[in-house]
């Protein structure tokens, strides 16, 4: 057992010692795989759907430059917190998480550290996204406290989604293997939402299924968000998902973090 | 000992690797299939209502090109663990052919290939996907998937032997893999997109050997898109070919 050397404690603490994690986690990412993985894939993404699908929403009153990039922004928040999953079971696997705790370091640190560097990157997937949606005919057209919120909206779900991926990643010691279990959920939840296709194209009996999704309720608040005429009507169920979402995932992801010692 | 042989043996060790994986072969497979479901479930409605075809018809031979061109990714990764961890210094030292260790890669993958279509495809007959042109229909629909997957392997093989990490060989791979599913016409057809960009979605290795499987499934012309891949497979076996066996000498 350390001796308390005074640096535990304290807000000040914490707040140095987690903006120091927090660049530590952001520079050990900043490499060429990340610069595709958030340069790269969201213009494709965004650019191949719109040629992909353009014409047959439209066919059907659908702008669908104006609906897609939403639905792209809630699939990188899932890609943030899938990689910081694999990131979490990384720092357990090489010993930096030990390394952490057995130092006179805030506890909270680690964690805050990991919010901190999933925020910047999520905030940068938005901003590359919402630049690309803008070249392609995507607006933002609910005034500058819309946009706010649509960013601190994309952002809380990376977070909420990023608690429940550190429970997963905190309870293995191999990143490929989160990585790999990780993705089928993912891929469900985007898929089975309204992200690429509205409710009502889905098969009747799917239809409240895809509806009442939490992903697609988000996605919807973030349309609203974008859109002309932004609705707290349709933003407070998604506030509400995630905030229920955030208690049940951190309450999961503070039992992995104790089990992970 | 004939290349023949030596890549025979080669290729039962990397098949022997990929089916004692319960991960590996477990997301070869659940992987067309989650995709085939999902993917029907959500534009079922939007594309198949645009045609007057069943939409099945033109996913199941989607879905198993794009697992067979996706799973170079896998290639890729394997091929480079197998350069950097000792293997191919190993069987370089040893009296075989330069080719065989290229060869025998391949020919293991070409049996991972079968089994993924064989799924796929029998997946799809549940969903509604047909051979209307009977049996050697079928057959020649198995050989189009194999010979349209040697150009995304020798691919594989390339970039595995110049990158230098096997994530770096997974992303170079990953992002253009991705694209060329979307601009195909392996998801909707052709008169979905925007006139400018038909040649680029015509020319699309995906769409060539796509036209070709949906001939050979639902019906429809055959000896063009067949000849089409054709002209792919053969272009890069010549340009990636070489390549790859220079490359792996180095």
């Amino acid at each position: 057992m350390t001796a308390a050397t005074g640096t535990e404690h304290g807000i000040g603490n914490l707040a140095a010692q987690g903006s120091a994690l927090a660049g530590r986690n952001l520079r050990q990412r900043a490499n060429a795989e990340m610069l595709v993985v958030f340069g790269v894939f969201p213009v494709i993404f965004v650019f191949g759907f719109l040629l992909l699908f353009g014409r047959l929403f439209a066919e059907r009153g659908l702008d669908y430059a104006q609906f897609l990039p939403p639905a792209i922004v809630a699939q990188w928040m899932f890609t943030v917190a899938n990689t910081s999953g694999a990131a979490s079971a990384a720092d357990r696997a090489s010993g930096m998480l030990t390394r952490c705790l057995s130092m006179p370091v805030n506890r909270a640190a680690v964690v805050v550290g990991r919010l901190a560097s999933d925020a910047v990157w999520a905030v940068l997937a938005v901003v590359v996204i919402s630049a690309t949606g803008y070249v392609a005919g995507f607006r933002f057209q609910g005034g500058a406290l819309a946009v706010l919120g649509f960013v601190l909206l994309a952002v809380a779900f990376a977070l909420t989604l990023t608690a429940a991926t550190t429970a997963v990643g905190l309870s293995s010691t191999d990143p490929e293997a989160v990585a790999a279990t990780l993705n089928l959920p993912y891929l469900a939840l985007i898929m089975l939402s309204t992200a690429f296709v509205p409710a009502d194209a889905f098969p009747g009996w799917l239809e409240p299924v895809i509806r009442y999704s939490p992903v697609s309720v988000v996605i919807e608040a973030l349309r609203s968000l974008a859109s002309t005429t932004p609705s707290w009507g349709k933003v407070w169920p998604a506030v509400a998902w995630l905030a229920g979402l955030l208690v049940i995932f951190s309450w999961a992801a503070a039992r992995a973090f104790r089990r992970a010692r | 000992m004939s290349v023949g042989y030596e890549a025979s043996v080669l290729a039962g060790r990397n098949l022997r690797r990929f089916l004692r994986s319960p991960r590996l072969l477990g997301d070869a497979i659940t992987f067309p299939l989650i995709l085939l479901v999902l993917l029907l479930v959500m534009f079922g409605e939007v594309v198949g209502g645009a045609t007057d075809e069943p939409y099945i018809a033109r996913l199941a031979p989607g879905i198993v090109l794009f697992s067979v061109a996706y799973s170079c990714v896998g290639t890729a990764v394997g091929f480079h663990a197998d350069v950097h961890g000792g293997f191919q210094g190993r069987l370089r030292t040893m009296p075989i052919a330069r080719m065989s260790p290229l060869l025998g890669r391949i020919a293991g993958d070409v049996v991972k290939f079968v089994l993924v279509t064989v799924v796929t495809v029998a997946v799809g007959y549940l969903l509604g996907f047909r051979f209307e042109q009977g049996v050697a229909a079928a057959v020649g629909f198995l050989l189009v998937v194999l010979l349209f997957a040697l150009i995304f392997l020798w691919l594989a093989l390339v970039v595995a032997l110049t990158a230098r990490s096997a994530e770096a060989a997974a992303s170079a791979l990953n992002a253009p893999v991705t694209l060329l599913l979307l601009v195909s016409t392996c998801l909707v057809p052709l008169s979905a997109f925007p006139g400018w960009a038909q040649p680029v979605i015509r020319a699309n290795p995906l769409s060539c050997a796509h036209a070709a499987l949906v001939g050979l499934s639902s019906g429809g012309p055959v000896l063009v898109p067949v000849l089409q891949t054709l002209a792919w497979v053969l272009g890069a076996t010549l340009l990636l070919g070489p390549l790859a066996l220079r490359l792996s000498r180095r």
